[in-house]
C-alpha cells in the first residue's frame, strides 16, 4: 500500500513538472513523424512535445502568422534552408553558436552550416540535405530499345541529348492524340529548387550578391535563355505534362510508367519502393553544352523560437531531432538526404548504393545553394508564380520583367 | 409615430455599436493600413498614396486581376440571380416534389465552401477526374479544366453557381410568400394567363427582394477566395487571380500590409460603385 502510494506521488510529480512545447513541423506523413516524437518522450520523460504538423502548401504562411504573433511559439520549427536569413533577420531565430559546441559542429555537412547561418552566426540546425538527378524507367527504355542514359559523373548527358531521348520516349500509345507516356516529368515542376541548375548552367547569375536586387539577374539574358529552354519542354517540345503542380502526382507518373524519365530528388531512392513495380536507374543532373555543371542542394532545418520561455526543452528537442540516431531513423522512413557524417558512416549497406555515391558526389562537388537574401521566401514565391506561368505557355521575358518589379518592391523593404 | 428622432436612434443603437465596431472601425483601420508600408522588422510608416500609385502605375499583376475580377462578378452576378430565381419561381408551391426538390437544392449551401472546392477540384482533376472519365466515355476529348488558363475561371463561376444558387433561392422564395394571394385572384377573374401573372405581378413585386439579392450577392461574390485558395491558387497564369486573392497573398505571404490594404480599399470601392447602381437600378416605388 504504501509503495502504491510514494509511486502515485512519484507519477503525479512528473505529471506536474512536466512542460509542453510546441512544435510546429513539416506536415510529413504523421505515423512516421511521431515514432521520432516518441523516442524523444522515452528519453525525456518530463518533456511533452506538442507537435503541429502543417502541409507543405501551408506550411510558410503558418509559419509567418505565426511568427508575427511574437508570443514565444512555437518554440521549435522547422526552416526551408534558404528561409534562415528572413527569419534571422527578424529576429525571429535564436542564435545558437553558444549552444552547439565545435565538435558538434564539425558533424554536419560545412555547405548546411552554411545554410543555417546569416550574418556569421549559426541560426538553424541541419536536419537534412538534398541533391537531384534524372531517375530513368528501365522497362520504358527497354521497350523502344533506347540505350539506358549513363549513370557515371564522367559521362553526364546534356540537356540537348535529355531532351532528344524525351522526345523519342514521349507516346501516344493508343493513338487518341493524349500523351500516353511523358519524356520527363518534373517533380517539383515550377519551383526555383529544380530549375535554377538549369539557368545557372548557362553563367546566370540568380539575384545580386548583396541579396536586394533581382532586376537585370532573374531577367538577365542567360536566364531568359534558360528558362525559355524549360518553356519548350512544355510548350515547344511538349515532352512534359503541364499542371502537375503536386509533387506527390509528378512521382506517380514515374512510378506508374506514365513517364519515362523524372528530374527529381534523391528521396525517390527509398520512396519509390511506394511503386515496386517500377525499375529505375539514375543519370546525373543534365548540364549545357560548354556551360557550368550545377545541381541543387540545401533542405530542412530545425530553429529555436528567440522569444521561446523553455529554451532549455527546446534545445534538447533539437539537439534530439538533429541528432544521428533520430537522423538514421528519419531517413530510413523518408529517405531524405542527411546532413551528418556520422550517419552515412553508420548506413554503409545504405549509402553504397550506386545511386547515393552519385548524389554524394554532386553534394560535395557541383552543388549550388540557393541565394542569400532576407527576403527569400518572396523572392521564392513569386520566381515560382512566374514559373508556372511559363510553364503553361507565358512569354519567359515579359514574365520575368513583370517578376522582377515584384520582388524588388519586396526586397526594398528588407534593406 | 415617434416626436423625436431620438428614440428611434435608441432602438438602432444595438446593431448600430456593432456594425461600427466591427464594420466601420476595420475599414477605417484598413484604409489608414494602406496610406503605410511595414518594413520587416515591423515598423510601419506612413508613405501617402504610394501604395496606390504603385498598384496602378507599375504593379505588373495589379491590373489583370482587376479585370478578371470585374469579368468574373459581371458573370457570376447575373447567373445565379437568373438560375435562383428560376428555381423559385418552379418550386414556389407546397406540392410534396416542389418541397423535396427546394432541400435538394437547396443542400450545396449547406456543405462548406472549402469542401465544396475540394469536391470539384476531385471531379474536375484533369488527368484522374469523373468529368473527364465521362467525357472520353461518350468518345469526346479530355478538359484540362482548372489547369488550363482559359477554362479555370469558368470552372469557378460554374462552381460558385452550383453553390449559392440554392441559397439565394430561399430569399426569393421568401419574396414570394409575401406577394398576397389577392392580387392573383383578381388577375385570374381578369382573365390573366400564368405568364402574364408572372410578367405583371410576382417579378415587379419581388423587385425589394431582388434589390438585396443583387446588392448581397455582389458583395459576396466582389469577396471570393475559398475556391481560389483552395483549387487554383489564382493561376494558371493568373488566369484566377481575383483581387480578395491578391491581396490576401499580399498581406500573409509577402508581409506586404499596404499593397494588401490598399487592394481591400480598392475593392471595397468598387462593392460600393456596384451597390449603389444596383440599388438605383431595382428601386422599388411602390406600396403593396
Amino acid at each position: 500500500m504504501r509503495r502504491l502510494y510514494v509511486l502515485l506521488v512519484l507519477l503525479i510529480g512528473i505529471f506536474l513538472s512536466a512542460t509542453t512545447i510546441e512544435v510546429l513541423w513539416m506536415g510529413w506523413p504523421q505515423d512516421q513523424v511521431m515514432q521520432l516524437v516518441k523516442a524523444f518522450k522515452d528519453e525525456n520523460p518530463t518533456i511533452e512535445v506538442d507537435i503541429q504538423l502543417v502541409p507543405f502548401g501551408q506550411l510558410f504562411q503558418t509559419l509567418e502568422v505565426r511568427l508575427a504573433a511574437g508570443d514565444g511559439t512555437p518554440d521549435v520549427y522547422i526552416v526551408d534552408g534558404p528561409n534562415t536569413a528572413s527569419y534571422a533577420a527578424r529576429g525571429y531565430l535564436l542564435a545558437l553558436d553558444d549552444y552547439f559546441t565545435d565538435e558538434e559542429m564539425d558533424d554536419w555537412f560545412s555547405s548546411s552550416i552554411e545554410e543555417g547561418s546569416y550574418n556569421g552566426k549559426f541560426y538553424s540546425v541541419p536536419y537534412g540535405t538534398s541533391s537531384a538527378g534524372i531517375f530513368y524507367n528501365k522497362a520504358i527504355f527497354k521497350e523502344y530499345g533506347i540505350p539506358f542514359p549513363p549513370e557515371g559523373i564522367d559521362e553526364r548527358l546534356t540537356w540537348d541529348e535529355v531532351v532528344e531521348i524525351a522526345r523519342a520516349l514521349t507516346k501516344d500509345t493508343n493513338n487518341d492524340g493524349i500523351t500516353d507516356i511523358w519524356g520527363l516529368v518534373i517533380e517539383q515542376i515550377d519551383r526555383p529548387y529544380l530549375i535554377f541548375p538549369i539557368v545557372q548552367s548557362l553563367g546566370a547569375q540568380v539575384l545580386s550578391s548583396d541579396g536586394f536586387v533581382s532586376q537585370g539577374y532573374i531577367n538577365s539574358k542567360e536566364f531568359i535563355e534558360g528558362t525559355t529552354f524549360y518553356w519548350k519542354l512544355f510548350n515547344e517540345w511538349k515532352i512534359s505534362p503541364q499542371g502537375v503542380s503536386d509533387s506527390a502526382i509528378a512521382r506517380e507518373y514515374f512510378g506508374t510508367g506514365k513517364a519515362a524519365m523524372m528530374l527529381g530528388n534523391e528521396w525517390n531512392i527509398r520512396r519509390m519502393s511506394q511503386y515496386p513495380s517500377v525499375e529505375f536507374g539514375l543519370t546525373p543532373f543534365p548540364y549545357f553544352e560548354g556551360g557550368a555543371i550545377v545541381t541543387p542542394t540545401g533542405s530542412w532545418h530545425v530553429g529555436i523560437n528567440s522569444k521561446t520561455k523553455k529554451l532549455d526543452e527546446a534545445l534538447k528537442f533539437t539537439k534530439f531531432i538533429t541528432g544521428k540516431e533520430a537522423v538514421i531513423t528519419w531517413h530510413l522512413l523518408n529517405g531524405i538526404a542527411p546532413a551528418r557524417y556520422d550517419v552515412y558512416e553508420a548506413l554503409p549497406e545504405v549509402f553504397e548504393n550506386p545511386m547515393w555515391q552519385t548524389f554524394l558526389y554532386e553534394m560535395e562537388h557541383t552543388a549550388v545553394a540557393r541565394p542569400v537574401t532576407p527576403g527569400y521566401s518572396q523572392y521564392e514565391l513569386m520566381l515560382r508564380e512566374a514559373f508556372n506561368s511559363i510553364h503553361y505557355g507565358a512569354d519567359p521575358k515579359k514574365t520575368l520583367d513583370d517578376a522582377a518589379i515584384r520582388i524588388d518592391r519586396e526586397l526594398k523593404r528588407y534593406k | 409615430m415617434f416626436r423625436s428622432d431620438r428614440v428611434a436612434w435608441f432602438f438602432i443603437l444595438p446593431a448600430l455599436v456593432f456594425l461600427l465596431l466591427f464594420k466601420i472601425w476595420p475599414i477605417g483601420v484598413s484604409f489608414i493600413e494602406s496610406l503605410t508600408t511595414t518594413s520587416f522588422r515591423g515598423t510601419k510608416s506612413f508613405v501617402g498614396f504610394e501604395n496606390y500609385s504603385y498598384l496602378f502605375k507599375y504593379d505588373p499583376v495589379f491590373w489583370n486581376s482587376f479585370w478578371i475580377t470585374l469579368l468574373y462578378s459581371a458573370i457570376v452576378n447575373p447567373l445565379i440571380v437568373l438560375s435562383s430565381l428560376l428555381m423559385a419561381l418552379l418550386l414556389n408551391g407546397s406540392h410534396f416534389f416542389t418541397k423535396f426538390f427546394r432541400t435538394v437544392f437547396f443542400l450545396p449551401t449547406a456543405i462548406s465552401y472549402a469542401v465544396v472546392a475540394v469536391i470539384w477540384s476531385i471531379v474536375l482533376d484533369p488527368y484522374y477526374g469523373l468529368a473527364n472519365s465521362f467525357l472520353t466515355s461518350l468518345g469526346l476529348k479530355p478538359q484540362p479544366f482548372f489547369a488550363s488558363p482559359n477554362q479555370a475561371l469558368w470552372g469557378l463561376i460554374m462552381l460558385n453557381v452550383w453553390r449559392s444558387s440554392g441559397y439565394w433561392m430561399m430569399y426569393f422564395l421568401a419574396g414570394l410568400q409575401n406577394i398576397p394571394e389577392s392580387l392573383y385572384e383578381a388577375a385570374e377573374i381578369d382573365g390573366a394567363s400564368t405568364l402574364q401573372k408572372t410578367l405583371k405581378i410576382t417579378l415587379p413585386l419581388l423587385t425589394r427582394t431582388m434589390s438585396f439579392v443583387l446588392v448581397a450577392n455582389t458583395a459576396f461574390n466582389f469577396l471570393s477566395f475559398a475556391p481560389v485558395y483552395i483549387i487554383t491558387k489564382g493561376g494558371p497564369m493568373g488566369s484566377t487571380n481575383l483581387l480578395m486573392y491578391e491581396s490576401y497573398k499580399s498581406a500573409f505571404v509577402n508581409a506586404d500590409m499596404g499593397r494588401a490594404s490598399a487592394i481591400t480599399s480598392i475593392l471595397l470601392a468598387i462593392i460600393l460603385v456596384f451597390s449603389f447602381f444596383e440599388l438605383k437600378l431595382t428601386k422599388a416605388n411602390f406600396e403593396y
